[in-house]
Formats: structure tokens, C-alpha cells, sequence
């Protein structure tokens, strides 16, 4: 949903490990990552916390980069459909609100159409799909007879 | 008038890309179409981006369903409910039955509805194209092209066109309707037609609609002759065909075909209100019905023909209800019901003659029961042929009469491989109850019985021994037959001069005329077409036929000679005393499936005169043919077989014909195709046809030149000849069967014969 | 001169026993063929899967004028009779044949009926005609299966010799030994060039 943007982003996994001068928090085995109605799951994560002198600087994570085989996400829209997608390596840019999808990448609207690509970029408040070369597939649907 | 715009080329794509990949005819193989709705969509595109409800793609987009693709440069896909899709630039649209090249083409995806504009379009499965400003395709079952334009010609070739304001095609009908159209050539409008049907597929759509245009026609002048077809329902279609002639005024032919349970026919009719040419006429109509179905153990057949008056074929000498030398019209019908064991047959027969003084005998009706015994012990059959037929006539002079006939028959048959044997005998009963009424001549009445019977027996003893031998000839291992052929016949000589037959009775015979001799003829029991008359016989009839089969077993030439050596010939049978009758040939070859030979003859040497002979020769080779034949039936031999007082009005010295017919193809755009027929006799012409035909890729134009004999009463009057000119102009490719080779005017009599029994 | 009595019906084993189906099964050309076969010993069976079928597809007449009185009147008028026949013989093919004779006759306008009974006489002599006729077509089976057994040994043993991956220790010398390539090759792929 939209509002997920401003939801805090909680990780939970089997190991972690932070790095404190650079912010850097890296999490192994099992990773969930959870933020409003996202869900996130991968093998490995790493997570840049905000630097510097911003306001957010140490609590608010910049982006993550999540890998996995594959790494799975799944986040619902304001009109309740789910969408989710996978991919082998997974970045997200916290503050834009921008999911990158590489390698094997798949976007799938629930009961819609699935795009697959070697990069997908998900925007999560405008909910909207762009790739470069890529595949839809459109589920056949029961065609309303003639 | 339909002003079809000219599409911008620059907006079309260019044609390689379109013939740079195959776009193979793919009707899906089950006309089920739901099954292609139900497969995945896929899209590819070089880049993506949208939400759940838009998404646009950009560059090298490919949309497949199935079989079915859609490609362009750029499309929008909206997905909530119904998937519609836009596809803009270089559109290609392809569902295995038509291909559509467009700017822009929106369709949606769940019911197959897709809009196209400013499109060309090419059928896969049939040759067919052109353009059209809009085109609607609803699902899979309706195609509609607005302001559209159709043709078979090959891309660039402009020879002829269909420019229409609407044109419709049902998802597998055979044909397109055209509404508001105009026919085109070198784009510009030739004639205009409110409504027109074009067949797209072959099936059963004959006889479409090529205008055929005849002049210098003495009798017709300018005619014009243009088939309209109405295919009405699966089972029935009807042709519509006025004839426009310049010199006589209009004809209309109709033929209604039609398919039902107890099988099929046709009802052709003619009608021609008033003739020009013929003032004293009013309303020449001819009509023809032919049914013929097997339904189980029941068979139909029916073949009923009538014209409004005697002369209607000199006239109409094209007509399809008959032919301009026949001298009978057939009015028959049959009904019988079969089992293994029996069959019964109703049969009506009448005739219209065509002739002034014609006598002519009616079958009103006939019933005939057949008994087939089962097989004894030795393959022995025992069967019971019988009819009763009820015989009438107007003609005063010749009586009506009822006849009932019986014939218990006992085969043996005996076979081995290298004999076929049989044992026949047999007893004709027959019993006639003929009218003997006052307006016959008195000779007639003298010896004609009102109730006479007569029974013959008949003993008939048949073999052929077959022998065989290895025969190298020309580099080919043959397998040559020889099978002499020996038959002893004895039919007991029964008094049949109460009986109205041919012989006692000259013109005599109810259904009975003599039957000509070939050498299939020396071995019938009766030499006679039905029982009326049945000549006496102690005979033996020898023969022998030899076959050459090639090393695939395949014959390839035959020849049969046989002749029959009398016992003794019992007086009084109206012929000289001779103790052989002439003698019989029959051969035929195939040379390599190039030449074919054919010819039969029959020699009497009691009065050493040859009675007939034919021979026909024949070249065959792709589309070039020739076939060269020579009859010949000696006038006496004609006498002896009609005995119908004098035959001197029909022929001065008998039949002597010389014929040649070919089909030489000149180039590989031009052929020639011509007959001429020659009677040698008279030395006259009987007719002659030359036709050259030129075939484009798409149209094809025949220019037929004809002469034929004109009927004459009497034989020394000078030869009179109708002759014509006609032009036959056909669009190819509109269905297989609407292209055609030389159209075989139904003018001529005379014409290709394809007697061949060894061409397969 | 070397003639000697045909000793065979040279029909090949699989006819021996045959089911005969027709498009008119009670009319008379059926009636006509059932007993030609069966007086050159052929097993009549009701049709079965692996029984070999000769199947009448259909029969069919045609007039056609050959020669004219100098009156222009019909004078010798042809009668065709066909008739049309395939023959399956189970995983050997099936082979589709016609037979088709002619008579041609003096046509008398005066006399229309009886020329019209002669002609119905002459579809009977024609049919019986034909179905001797058939008789004799039949042999050529024969020759048809002998090609398609050929044929397809020369696929199976092509497949074979493609199917010959490395591992066999058979090399395409020693496994035709004794064979020499002359006689072996034309045998092999006479079939794949004749065709």
C-alpha cells in the first residue's frame, strides 16, 4: 500500500552482524524483512543505514540489497490485490520507494499479468512495472463467450 | 460508386518483411476455437513498464496466442476484465487464416473482437488479398472489411480487382459476400453490382459466376451469360444463369442441386419467354430432374426430361436438359427394395420424341422380381429372373400389350486357376397378353395372338482355359496370357410369329431391337436386347483372348478374336444359310502411360464385307494430349441392325468418320485446344472447334471459335453449318473448380472419348 | 512355345481370407464381386482389425455420342461403365483401383425403349466385365506389398545402421562381412534412390 512507505522496516534472521562506523548491517541464513503489508525473503541481506547528518542518520536504512535463489517479496496494493515477484538479486532504495529486480526477474500481478526479465524496477507508491527486454504473461481467463 | 482511397505504401510496412517470413496457412485442425481462447497469452517486448491495469511496451512487440500473433512497434495492454490491446506502427496481424498489415489495429484479447484500419490484408489457406479502410473481425467466426478491395492476382500484378463497400466472410464458409461492389480492372471500375458472392475455398461452390461472352454468333449475335450462385443451405445451392442474346432477347436457366437421406439430385430448368429469332414461338421452356440415392436395401433413381416442342434443341443448342442429336427424351423412374436373397424393381419408362413420325413404346409400368437361391453344394445357383411389363403406344398402327416373363436358370460353376468353367440351363416362359384391335393392319392382325405363350429352353456350356508364359520384350520380363475361349449354345426353335417381335414384324418389338455383334456379342445367349424375340441357336462360338502383364503385373495390351460356327441353321430365320458368322477383334495397349490404342472390328466373310471398325490413338504427355479416331459401320450392316424400312434419309453409305482432337500447351501463358471431325462419306465437315487460351497468373480469357453440321431432313440437300465465336473470361484462383482448362462447349456433339481400360 | 497352365491365382497370402464393404451392399456389383471371390476360393469375412477389406467405393454409367448420321443425327452412341474399389491390407498399405469398360452401340430413334433396355442389358454385361476385370487387378497387390515389405526393410535397416552410436563395438566393416560393398550397397539404398 502506499502507506507502507512510512512504515518501519523490521529484519529478522538467524545471524547478523553490524557494522557500525559504515552502517552496515548484514544478515545470513533465512533472511524476512517486513514493512506494512511488504514481505521479503532471502538467504542474504545487506542493509545501508542512513549516514551522515540527515535527521534519520542511524535509525532509517538507505537501501537493501537482498540475494537469494531467488530472493521472494510480496506486497499488496491500495485495492487489496496482492503482487508479488522474485529474483536472484534484489535492491531496494528505501527513500524512492524503488524495488530492483535482477537476474531471473518476475513481477506477477495476482490473477494478472507476470512479466519476466533480466531486470525489473517495481516503483511500490505508484505500483507500477518497467523492464527492458522482457516476457508478459497474460493467464488464460475463462473468454466470455460470444 | 465505391471511391476505394489508395493507401499511403509509405504507412504499410514493406512487403519483404512480410514475405520474409512464411506465414504458413495454421486453420487450427479442430474447428473447436475455444481451445485457442484458453491458452496463455505471451508478450515480448524490448522494454516494459506500467501498472496492473496499463502496461506499454516498446520495440519488436510480439503478442502469441495458439497459432495466433500479433506484432507492431509499440501496443498498450489494459488488463482489468477484458484485455484489450492497441498495437500501433508496422502492425502484423496473423491468425492462420488471414494476415492483416496495418498503422493500427486494437483488439481484445478475451472475445478475439480486433479493429483494424487502413489494412491489407492476404488469405493463407486460399489465395486471395487486398485492402480495406476498416476491418472488423468479431471472435473467430466473422470477418467484415469496410470500403475494402479483393483479388487473387499476386501482389503487384493489377489485372483485376473487387472494390466493395462491404465485404463479409463467415468464419469457414466457402465464400465471401460482397455488398456495393465493383469490378476493377487496372483499378479502375468496369461494371458495378449491388450484391456479389465469391468463392474463397474450393467445396462445393460450382460454376461461379465467370460472365462468358459468345458474338459473330449467326444465330445468338452478342451474348452474355453470367451465373449467379445462392448457396442456400449446406445440403442445397442454386445458379441463377441469365443469357443476354443481341439478336433474340433473354433466357434464363436454373439449376437447383440438392442432398437428402434417400440421396441426391438436380432439377435444371430453362425458360424463354419470347425469341426474336423465332417470332411464331412463345414460351420455350425445357426442364430436366435427376435423383439417384441408395438408402440400405432401397434405391432411388430418376431421370426425367421435357421440352416445350419438338425443335426446342435446334433452338436452343446449348441447353443442359438435352442434346441437339438426340432423337428421344428419357422419362424414367425406378424403385426397388433388395435382400441378399431377392430384389424388387417398379420401374415407369416414357419417352418424349423428338422426332416428327416417331413411334414410340411406353413402360407403364414394370414390375421384376429376382429369387437368388442359395449357393448348393458345388457352388450350383439356382435363380428365378421374372418381370411382368405392361407395354402401350399411341401410334395406332403397333399393338399395346402385357407380358409376363419367367426364367428359372441352374448354373454350375467350375474354377481353377488355370480354368473358368459353367454349366448353364435355363427355361424362358413367357406369356403376352397383346390388344389385337382394328386399327392394325390387317397382316398384322392375321398372325398377331391375342393370348399366346412360349417357352424356350436354353442349355449354355462355357469354358476358357488360361495359359501362361514368361516373355522378355523391348527389356521387359512379361507375364503373357493365352486364354482360348470355347461356348456351345442351343436354344430350341419355338414358333414366335404370334408374338409382335422385330423379325416377323417388320418395326416389330416392344422393348426388343437387335443388338450389335462385337466380340463380347458372339457369347450372349440372346442376340437380342430383351425376350420379345429369342433366335433359335445350335452353335458353337470359339475365341481366345491374349493379355501381356508388366513386371509390377500391370496389363498392358489385350486382343480378343472370336467368331461362332453354326450347327445347322434352321430355314426360315430370314438370313442366308450360312454356317459362321463374322468374325470379332477387340485390342487395346498402354504404352508407358504415354499411348494409348484402342480399336474393335467385325469381318464377315460369308459376304466377305467389313461390317464395322474403329480404332482411337492417343498421345498423352503433362498438359499436352492428342487423340486421333477413325469409325467406320458399313450401311448394310446399319439396315440389318435398325430394320426400319429405309435408312436412306439419315445416311448415304454408312458411317465413315475420321476425328482429331489436341491440346498442345504453346507456351506456358498460351495453349491450343481444337477438335475437327470429318465425315468421309459425303466428304463434308461435321464440326470443328479450335480454342486458344491464354492463363495469367489470376484470370484466364478462352477465345472458341466452332462450326457444326446443321440437322438436315433430307441428306442430298447442301450441308448447312451454325457457327459462333464466344469468349470465355474466368478469374482464377476463386476456388479451386473456378478456374477452368477448355470448356467443353455443350454445342458439339462430338468430342474427347477416354474409352481406356487400361489407363489406370 | 513355353505356354503352360496358369498354376495359381497368384493372390497374395494376406487376400486368402478378405471382408468385402460397399456403398450399395444388397446392389448387384457387390452381389457380382462376392461371387467372382468366392469362386477363386477366397474366405469371405465379416470385417475385422486385422483382415484384409476390399472396399466399392462406388459405381458410375456414361454416354457419350462417338459418330453422326451425315442428317447430324446420333448414329454409334459409347456406354461407360466404372467401377471403383480399394483394397487395405492391414500394415501393408492401402491401394485404391477402377475398372472401366466401354461398348458402343448403333443408336435407332424409332425404337427408344428397346435402345434404352439394351443399354441397362449392357450395364449388366459391363458390370460382369468389370468384376473379371477386378479379378485380375487384384494380383497386382502382390507386387504392391512385396515393394512395401521392401521398402520398409531398407528404413529399418538404414535406421539401424544411424542408431550405431559409438559405444557398439560392431563397426560398419566386420558387420557386414563377407558381403562385398557391391552387392551390399544397391541392396541397402535401392530404396531411398528409385524412389
Amino acid at each position: 500500500k502506499s502507506t507502507d512507505m512510512q512504515q518501519p522496516i523490521l529484519i529478522d534472521a538467524d545471524s547478523q552482524f553490524l557494522d557500525l562506523k559504515t552502517g552496515l548491517a548484514v544478515f545470513n541464513d533465512q533472511v524476512y524483512i517486513k514493512q506494512g503489508t511488504i514481505r521479503l525473503f532471502a538467504d542474504k541481506v545487506n542493509a545501508q543505514r542512513v549516514t551522515g547528518d540527515s535527521v534519520d542518520a542511524g535509525k532509517k536504512y538507505e537501501f537493501i540489497d537482498a540475494f537469494g535463489e531467488p530472493v521472494k517479496f510480496e506486497l499488496t496494493l491500495d485495492d487489496g490485490q496482492k503482487v508479488n515477484g522474485r529474483a536472484k538479486k534484489l535492491h531496494y532504495d528505501v527513500s524512492k520507494g524503488m524495488l530492483k529486480l535482477n537476474d531471473d526477474a518476475l513481477v506477477e500481478h495476482q490473477g494478472g499479468s507476470q512479466v519476466e526479465s533480466d531486470v525489473i524496477i517495481y516503483d511500490i507508491a505508484k505500483e507500477q512495472v518497467s523492464a527492458g527486454r522482457s516476457t508478459t504473461t497474460l493467464p488464460p481467463q475463462s473468454s466470455s463467450k460470444k | 460508386d465505391t471511391d476505394t482511397t489508395s493507401i499511403d505504401p509509405s504507412l504499410i510496412t514493406s512487403d519483404e518483411k512480410c514475405h520474409k517470413q512464411a506465414y504458413p496457412c495454421a486453420v487450427a485442425k479442430n474447428k473447436n476455437a475455444d481451445d485457442i481462447n484458453t491458452l496463455p497469452i505471451t508478450i515480448n517486448a524490448s522494454s516494459t513498464a506500467g501498472d496492473k491495469e496499463k502496461i506499454t511496451y516498446e520495440g519488436d512487440v510480439i503478442v502469441r496466442q495458439g497459432h495466433r500473433t500479433l506484432e507492431s512497434d509499440t501496443m498498450v495492454l489494459t488488463t482489468p476484465g477484458e484485455r484489450q490491446v492497441t498495437a500501433e506502427g508496422n502492425v502484423i496481424f496473423n491468425d492462420g487464416e488471414m494476415l492483416i498489415q496495418s498503422d493500427r489495429i486494437q483488439s481484445n484479447l478475451t472475445n478475439q473482437d480486433t479493429y483494424v484500419e487502413n489494412a491489407k490484408y492476404r488469405l493463407l489457406c486460399q489465395s486471395g488479398r487486398g485492402e480495406a479502410k476498416k476491418v472488423f473481425k468479431n471472435g473467430t467466426t466473422f470477418y467484415q472489411l469496410d470500403d475494402g478491395t479483393y483479388t487473387t492476382c499476386p501482389e503487384e500484378n493489377k489485372s483485376w480487382r473487387f472494390g466493395a463497400k462491404r465485404i463479409e466472410k463467415k468464419d469457414d464458409d466457402i465464400f465471401a459476400d460482397m455488398y456495393g461492389t465493383s469490378f476493377q480492372i487496372l483499378n479502375t471500375p468496369v461494371f458495378y453490382l449491388p450484391y456479389l458472392r465469391v468463392p474463397v475455398e474450393d467445396g462445393r461452390l460450382t460454376g461461379f459466376l465467370y460472365p462468358t461472352i459468345g458474338f459473330l454468333d449467326e444465330k445468338d449475335g452478342i451474348s452474355v451469360q453470367t451465373p449467379f450462385y445462392w448457396n442456400i443451405h449446406p445440403q442445397a445451392d442454386m445458379l441463377f444463369t441469365p443469357k443476354l442474346m443481341s439478336n433474340r432477347g433473354t433466357q434464363l436457366t436454373t439449376e437447383f442441386n440438392y442432398l437428402v437421406r434417400p440421396g441426391n439430385g438436380s432439377i435444371i430448368t430453362e425458360y424463354m419467354p419470347e425469341d426474336r429469332e423465332y417470332p411464331g414461338v412463345e414460351d420455350s421452356w425445357g426442364i430436366n430432374w435427376r435423383h439417384s440415392g441408395v438408402q440400405d436395401h432401397w434405391l432411388y433413381d430418376l431421370d426425367y426430361s421435357r421440352v416445350s416442342d419438338i425443335t426446342y434443341f435446334s433452338r436452343h443448342t446449348d441447353s443442359q436438359v438435352g442434346k441437339r442429336e438426340d432423337s428421344n427424351l428419357l422419362q424414367t423412374a425406378e424403385v426397388a427394395y433388395r435382400e441378399d436373397s431377392w430384389d424388387a424393381h417398379l420401374k415407369v419408362r416414357d419417352f418424349q420424341p423428338l422426332t416428327k413420325n416417331s413411334t414410340v413404346y411406353r413402360l407403364m409400368p414394370q414390375l421384376a422380381l429376382n429369387y437368388y437361391g442359395p449357393n448348393l453344394p458345388g457352388n450350383m445357383s439356382f435363380t428365378v429372373p421374372s418381370q411382368i411389363s405392361r407395354f402401350e403406344t399411341d401410334t395406332e398402327s403397333k399393338p399395346d400389350a402385357t407380358r409376363l416373363h419367367i426364367e428359372p436358370t441352374l448354373t454350375l460353376p467350375y474354377n481353377l486357376p488355370w480354368l473358368q468353367a459353367s454349366a448353364e440351363a435355363k427355361l424362358l416362359y413367357t406369356y403376352y397378353e397383346q390388344d389385337v384391335s382394328s386399327t392394325l393392319s390387317n397382316d398384322i392382325r392375321s398372325t398377331l395372338g391375342s393370348h399366346t405363350t412360349r417357352s424356350v429352353p436354353v442349355v449354355r456350356l462355357n469354358s476358357t482355359i488360361i495359359l501362361e508364359r514368361e516373355q522378355p520384350l523391348w527389356g521387359t520380363n512379361y507375364l503373357q496370357t493365352l486364354e482360348p475361349r470355347i461356348q456351345y449354345l442351343y436354344v430350341k426353335d419355338v414358333d414366335q410369329s404370334q408374338i409382335y417381335n422385330p423379325v416377323s414384324y417388320k418395326g416389330g418389338g416392344y422393348d426388343t431391337v437387335r443388338l450389335q455383334t462385337d466380340y463380347y456379342g458372339l457369347f450372349r445367349t440372346n442376340q437380342y436386347s430383351n425376350i420379345d424375340y429369342i433366335n433359335s441357336a445350335n452353335q458353337f462360338t470359339l475365341g481366345a483372348s491374349t493379355r501381356f502383364y508388366d513386371d509390377a503385373l500391370k496389363e498392358r495390351f489385350n486382343l480378343s478374336v472370336g467368331q461362332i460356327f453354326y450347327v445347322d441353321r434352321p430355314f426360315g430365320s430370314g438370313e442366308a444359310r450360312v454356317n459362321y458368322s463374322a468374325w470379332a477383334l477387340e485390342t487395346e495397349i498402354n504404352v508407358a502411360d504415354h499411348w494409348f490404342l484402342k480399336g474393335s472390328m467385325e469381318y464377315d466373310n460369308n459376304i466377305s464385307k467389313l461390317q464395322f471398325a474403329n480404332s482411337l490413338a492417343e498421345y498423352r504427355n503433362g498438359s499436352f494430349f492428342t487423340q486421333a479416331s477413325y469409325r467406320f459401320v458399313s450401311k448394310d450392316y446399319i439396315a440389318s441392325t435398325l430394320r426400319n424400312g429405309s435408312i436412306d434419309s439419315i445416311t448415304e453409305d454408312g458411317i465413315s468418320q475420321v476425328g482429331l482432337i489436341a491440346g498442345i500447351p504453346i507456351t506456358d501463358r498460351f495453349s491450343l485446344q481444337g477438335q475437327y471431325f470429318h465425315d468421309l462419306t459425303q466428304d463434308i465437315k461435321l464440326e470443328n472447334q479450335v480454342g486458344l487460351v491464354y492463363r495469367d497468373a489470376c484470370w484466364q480469357l478462352g477465345l472458341t471459335y466452332s462450326e457444326y453440321l446443321l440437322s438436315r431432313g433430307n441428306i442430298s440437300q447442301e450441308p448447312k453449318f451454325d457457327s459462333g465465336v464466344s469468349l470465355s473470361f474466368s478469374l482464377l484462383g476463386l476456388g479451386a473448380n473456378a478456374g477452368f482448362g477448355f470448356s467443353d462447349n455443350t454445342k458439339s456433339a462430338l468430342g474427347y472419348y477416354n474409352p481406356y481400360g487400361l489407363k489406370n | 512355345c513355353g505356354f503352360h497352365l496358369k498354376n495359381s491365382y497368384n493372390l497374395p497370402e494376406e487376400l486368402q481370407s478378405l471382408s468385402v464393404t460397399s456403398f450399395d451392399p444388397y446392389g448387384p456389383l457387390t452381389r457380382e464381386v462376392r461371387n467372382q471371390l468366392e469362386l477363386q476360393d477366397i474366405k469371405l469375412v465379416l470385417p475385422e482389425k486385422d483382415i484384409a477389406n476390399l472396399n466399392l467405393t462406388g459405381e458410375s454409367y456414361g454416354e457419350r455420342t462417338l459418330s453422326l448420321y451425315q442428317s447430324s443425327k446420333v448414329a454409334e452412341k459409347a456406354f461407360t461403365y466404372t467401377a471403383r474399389y480399394n483394397v487395405t491390407v492391414p500394415g501393408k498399405g492401402s491401394y485404391a483401383f477402377s475398372a472401366s469398360l466401354n461398348r458402343s452401340y448403333l443408336d435407332n430413334p424409332l425404337t427408344a425403349l428397346a435402345k434404352s433396355v439394351e443399354q441397362d442389358m449392357l450395364a449388366a454385361e459391363l458390370r460382369t466385365e468389370a468384376t473379371k476385370q477386378i479379378m485380375r487387378q487384384l494380383t497386382r497387390i502382390t507386387r504392391y506389398i512385396e515393394d512395401f515389405e521392401q521398402q520398409q526393410a531398407i528404413n529399418k535397416q538404414v535406421e539401424e545402421l544411424q542408431s550405431d552410436d559409438g559405444t557398439s563395438t560392431l563397426s560398419i566393416e566386420n558387420r557386414f562381412e563377407g558381403k562385398s560393398d557391391q552387392q551390399l550397397l544397391p541392396e541397402l539404398f535401392k530404396g531411398d534412390s528409385s524412389q
